[in-house]
């Protein structure tokens, strides 16, 4: 099933919409500080089409997602909106909000390790998760759980089904993962650096599964990676974040074709070249996320900064050559 | 130097309980130093005219079945309880430090003769075992001091040679060795300061441990024993006359003892959470 | 190793290296099976392999931070097993190694100066102010603000902690770097930055590297020569542009096809391998690669394959599939 042609002419299935998050902590001194993770986040997934949410360490894609998927702490300050199926998934508590998650919306978490109960046995673990949305009967669900094992790939799904997560290797448990985000047919599949701790060759083969399944369901994806290759091969569409804000998004053919934020261009010319970059002298300390400013944060590693982008607010982003892809730039043209 | 001020001021704020044990270990340690200056009377002099009186204006707290001002014999106390505590704290530290160095880092019978004897002491109650050993080999103030700092010193090794472990195969020792330090400067620059943040934290615990004991031990009657002012003591005196209503004898220096070790176990308290939010942020 | 005609001795040599670990179980685990390797001064060697591949141990092996369990390794001629552990700690100023992860490496309770200045301390008799101008200098070549060096590992970022790893490494001038993975945790903007550092620095210095990496692409922008490991056996080896060119090992060509690029025009094609690294502990007992090489055949299972090396004596590869015309010749250590 191939993906539709634009991604947000129809709506979108996903809608993140000026989502602000802050946490409050003491430092080791004592003194209260506040960490503006996200400052005003703009995102959207279309229907079908598989997002690649780029970043690097504390750009906040990893709390865009948890965001999403209602696993913030409660010390956690947030404003915003995140539309999903027509609801404000910040708005949802409880019974309302496990509906969604599981079934409506599947994750693959980063570490499988992590995500798995390691005392119960894979099969039971999809089976709980089946019958949490539906009214299978064991049996029903039992076969459906095997089936969709069979589907990731997993050899003899018959007796998988009864392993431990400690008795499957990385691979095999990151497969495992991705049949629970998939099993109950989500509309949207959110997959967290899905391939992180994984050997180079497995890598390439679990993003190709998670591709292929998620084309095949018609769903969307949102896959959140630090790896330009991944989102290159794998993404109709990309967002790349700083500093808590998405400073660019669209099209990964149009984005790699002609990138208009200057982290953006630094990104692509970092990832292809090793060496012989202009980029060694430039500032790469991780932004300092307890200012908080509403002008461009980029602004103190920018090579095409002016005196505007240090002062005027960065409200919303503008459009360029296409209509779907817009940059966080005072300097972009716009058409 | 005003910085460093500032810093602590911070901690203090984030950490009331480290503000308000330090506060209190420290108002007793004045007591105990300045005894001589803040005491009004001689805490061995006895006011034969003043037998069990209770607190007035001449003797704030009252004094005991001897006619000794109870305030004065608090204030002296304090020297007791931080004479006992600290040398033998410092006892245990001189140890158990380079025991649990050694069974960390080259284990063998070291190691092994330590969990051993961690398991022995495991297996008494360790005032039971303090009041047996105290009692048979001599009730002097310097046996007090040995046999509480010989029995916290397992304590110490234990906490030291558990953070030995953890370090001892790790990535910071294989980086030192390649940059080519020697045995001797990889255990006492790189391992042992990496090591003892728990040793620093039990300090606290164990001097309140000590300080208890001690009185426990004058209050059965071991030990130390009437006309020194020690708080233990006075209160094995105070029981006798609860029952017949002279209650300041025995309160008074309860709460004293009470007061302290409450003081040190919230400035362990919060030494304990300081040191773990430094790790995890700084 | 492959012939490497080349009269003087080498700086770095493992000769039939070979290192398992007793885990408890009936059998030990071997890490590293029978490798042989050599660098010249000057020369910048790529160790590239997945987990398993044994590419730490020999790193580790190489600086004498870990015995072979069978072989040798010799620096500059001179076998490191038979030396005293005064001579060897003499000998680590010659050879130094950088880890994946930096604030693991370095004693977060040091300051940064103190650090970089610990190899000078150890290694030689500069006075307190000679060391502290020294430190100066290596700061300065490093890119690292002064203020830095009265700062603590803690507060500062992963790319300049590694460039101080760099600079504590190259204070007492040494011949040979290992390199463990030295920017797989760090962020791809600060890589670039630190790759084009370690490349200055080999050109004015000379001095010879041992980069270990699974990240080909890095391999190629950095390295002269090249060895693939798999499950602890070197299985192709050779120039670098040859051997990414035209690889002879069906590992080597599945681990190029699996290479994602930033640029969504190039697609590789990908081949597809069956199934996953075995452990090192059930390692299979002919060809390491086995269990999923896309042009396996019983006779793969006969035991490990001999390598074959190429017309000029640098490209060789254990495989018994390969073109007999195009690696004619076995090499002399097997």
């Amino acid at each position: 099933m191939t993906p539709a042609a634009t991604s947000d002419a129809v709506n979108p299935v996903l809608s993140i919409r000026g989502v602000h998050l802050a946490f409050a902590s003491r430092d080791a001194l004592g003194a209260v500080r506040r960490a503006h993770v996200l400052n005003g986040v703009e995102l959207e997934v279309g229907p079908g089409r598989i997002v690649g949410l780029i970043g690097e360490t504390g750009a906040g894609k990893s709390m865009t997602a948890t965001a999403t998927i209602g696993l913030l702490p409660p010390s956690a300050e947030i404003k915003g909106q995140i539309i999903f199926e027509g609801v404000d998934l910040l708005s949802l508590q409880g019974a309302a909000l496990d509906k969604v998650r599981g079934a409506r919306i599947g994750f693959v978490a980063q570490n499988p390790r992590a995500a798995l109960e390691p005392v119960t046995r894979v099969g039971d673990q999809l089976v709980r998760l089946i019958q949490a949305h539906s009214s299978l009967s064991s049996q029903a669900a039992r076969e459906r759980a095997i089936a969709i094992l069979e589907a990731v790939g997993i050899p003899d799904p018959q007796a998988r089904y009864r392993a431990y997560p400690h008795e499957l290797s990385g691979g095999m448990a990151q497969r495992v993962v991705i049949a629970m985000a998939l099993v109950n047919q989500p509309q949207l599949v959110i997959a967290d650096e899905p391939t992180t701790g994984l050997d180079v060759t497995v890598q390439a083969q679990v993003l190709d599964l998670l591709q292929q399944l998620v084309r095949a369901q018609g769903a969307a994806a949102l896959i959140i990676t630090h790896d330009l290759g991944i989102v290159a091969q794998y993404c109709d569409d990309m967002a790349i974040m700083f500093a808590g804000r998405v400073v660019e998004r669209g099209p990964v053919a149009h984005i790699f074709a002609k990138p208009q934020h200057p982290y953006t261009r630094r990104l692509i010319a970092a990832s292809r070249a090793r060496i012989g970059t202009a980029l060694t002298s430039m500032k790469s300390d991780p932004p300092d996320l307890f200012r908080q400013t509403t002008a461009c944060v980029y602004a103190d590693r920018c090579e095409l900064v002016a005196a505007v982008c240090q002062s005027a607010p960065l409200e919303k982003s503008c459009s360029t050559a296409a209509p779907d892809h817009r940059v966080l730039c005072h300097l972009a043209q716009t058409p | 130097m005003r910085t460093t001020l500032m810093a602590w001021l911070n901690v203090f704020r984030g950490f009331p309980s480290i503000a308000v044990g330090l506060l209190i270990v420290g108002l007793y340690a004045a007591m105990a130093l300045l005894a001589p200056w803040l005491a009004p009377m001689d805490p061995i002099a006895v006011h034969a005219d003043a037998v069990l009186s209770p607190p007035s204006a001449r003797f704030l707290l009252g004094t005991d079945g001897n006619g000794m001002d109870l305030f004065s014999r608090i204030i002296y106390g304090a020297r007791y309880a931080f004479g006992i505590a600290v040398p033998a704290v410092l006892l245990s530290i001189l140890i158990g430090l380079p025991v649990g160095l050694w069974a960390g880092y080259r284990g063998g019978w070291i190691d092994e003769g330590l969990l051993r004897c961690m398991d022995l002491l495991r297996v008494f109650p360790s005032i039971i075992l303090a009041l047996t050993i105290v009692a048979a080999t001599g009730q002097s103030i310097m046996n007090v001091i040995l046999v509480i700092g010989l029995l916290d010193a397992p304590i110490f090794a234990r906490v030291v040679r558990a953070e030995i472990l953890a370090l001892r195969g790790g990535l910071l020792m294989e980086s030192a060795r390649a940059i080519g330090n020697g045995t001797s400067r990889m255990l006492f620059v790189h391992l042992l300061p990496n090591s003892i943040s728990g040793a620093l934290t039990q300090i606290s615990v164990r001097m309140a441990w000590a300080i208890r004991v001690s009185a426990t031990l004058a209050f059965v009657g071991i030990g130390i024993q009437q006309p020194t002012p020690e708080w233990g003591a006075m209160i094995r005196q105070g029981a006798e006359f609860m029952v017949t209503g002279e209650w300041w004898v025995a309160l008074f220096p309860g709460m004293a003892l009470v007061t302290l070790i409450f003081g040190l176990n919230l400035a362990a308290d919060g030494i304990q959470d300081w040191m773990g939010r430094r790790r995890t942020q700084r | 190793m492959t012939t490497l005609t080349s009269p003087e001795p080498a700086l770095l040599q493992l000769k039939n290296v070979s290192r398992s670990f007793d885990v408890g179980g009936k059998r030990p685990l071997v890490a590293v099976r029978n490798v042989s390797l050599q660098i010249q001064p000057g020369e910048v060697v790529g160790l590239v392999g997945e987990s398993g591949s044994g590419k730490s141990t020999i790193g580790r092996m190489a600086i004498a931070l870990l015995p072979p369990t069978s072989g040798q390794v010799s620096f500059d001629g001179r076998d490191l097993a038979v030396m005293s552990p005064a001579e060897l700690r003499s000998l680590r100023q010659r050879m130094q190694i950088i880890f994946q992860d930096p604030w693991g490496a370095l004693n977060p309770r040091h300051t940064i100066g103190r650090l970089m200045e610990e190899p000078l301390l150890l290694h030689t008799t500069l006075s307190a102010a000679q060391r502290r101008e020294e430190v100066i200098a290596i700061a300065q070549r490093m890119q690292l603000g002064l203020p830095l060096l009265e700062r603590y590992p803690a507060q500062l970022s992963g790319g300049q902690l590694q460039r101080v790893c760099i600079g504590r490494a190259l204070a007492t001038k040494p011949d040979l770097l290992v390199l463990d993975e030295p920017t797989s945790s760090l962020d791809v903007s600060v890589r670039a930055g630190i790759l084009q550092l370690l490349d200055n620095l080999r050109r004015e210095t000379g001095v010879a590297m041992l980069f270990i990496s699974h990240d080909l692409e890095t391999i190629h922008a950095l390295c002269d020569r090249v060895v693939v490991l798999y499950l602890g056996c070197e299985v192709e080896t050779g120039p670098v542009d040859a051997v990414f060119k035209n690889p002879a090992h069906p590992y080597t060509q599945a681990l190029l096809s699996a290479q994602l690029f930033a640029d969504p025009a190039v697609k590789t094609v990908r081949q597809h391998l069956q199934g996953e690294i075995p452990s090192p502990l059930a390692a299979p007992p002919g060809c390491p690669f086995s269990t999923r090489c896309p042009v396996y055949d019983a006779g793969c299972d006969a035991g490990l394959p001999a390598m074959r090396v190429d017309s000029d004596g640098v490209h060789a590869a254990r495989c018994i599939r390969l073109a007999p015309d195009r690696f004619p010749s076995l090499t002399e250590t097997n």
